[in-house]
């Protein structure tokens, strides 16, 4: 297999757990809860991020890439839902924006850059055979595997604090958990 | 079904490719997709109440 194409599966495992970590980073700095959509993007995130977890630790498939593109689909569904409630004039935003964006606005930009990804190494990659398991894991590939698993526990935590067991408020005010939100009737 | 759920199967999903379960991983990734998708069609076609 070629090294290169393993290293940068490596480093999009990185990206994607880099967009949960970002999310993460943007809730607690500036108390910004996730809506129902929004942890519908990181579930997205997620399911995409499995597809490089997969060519980490199998080795780079075809199979995989095509998981990261059904997972990125998903994700942008989700964002695109959210970029259209908000399209037109007058109709507000969710959030604050980073560099002129509202996050489901990144969100979409990411899920699309995931599948151009996965599509040019596809094009580059495709007629690749899956090599056998990988029977030695790099220092990098490791870490990027550990913190993506760390990053997705820490989304079950959160999304439990502020949603409990039900579906999440439309427009959340609190944590469940801590008294200061309700679950959604 | 909870919004969690996507979130603990895809945990599941990765606990398996580490212990090198292939196929259980796809298994439930898939579980978790579909769980996904269907949170999607229920957010797709309800009012959502948002910021307006």
């Amino acid at each position: 297999m070629d090294g290169l194409g393993y290293r940068l599966n490596v480093l999009a495992l990185f990206g994607v757990s880099f967009a949960l970590l970002f999310a993460f980073a943007w809730q607690f700095g500036f108390d910004e809860l996730p809506c129902p959509l929004c942890y519908l993007q990181r579930a997205g995130y997620v399911a995409c991020g499995i597809g490089f977890l997969l060519n980490v630790r199998f080795g780079v498939s075809p199979a995989h890439y095509g998981v990261a593109i059904l997972g990125a689909l998903a994700g942008a569904f989700a964002s695109t839902r959210q970029v259209f409630a908000h399209i037109a004039p007058d109709t507000g935003s969710y959030g604050s924006p980073f560099l002129g964006l509202h996050f489901y606005s990144w969100a979409l930009i990411g899920f699309v850059a995931v599948i151009v990804f996965c599509a040019v190494m596809l094009v580059v990659y495709g007629s690749h055979d899956r090599e056998s398991d990988r029977d030695f894991l790099t220092g990098q590939a490791k870490v990027s595997m550990l913190l993506f698993a760390f990053l997705v526990a820490s989304n079950i935590a959160v999304d439990f604090a502020e949603c409990g067991v039900g579906p999440c408020q439309d427009n959340p005010t609190g944590y469940w958990l801590f008294g200061t939100g309700k679950m959604r009737d | 079904m909870i919004i969690i759920l996507p979130f603990v199967l895809g945990l599941v999903s990765c606990v398996y490719v580490m212990r090198g379960q292939r196929e259980a991983a796809l298994g439930w990734w898939s579980a978790t997709l579909i769980i996904n998708l269907a949170w999607l069609w229920y957010h797709m076609t309800d009012t959502l109440k948002l910021d307006f």
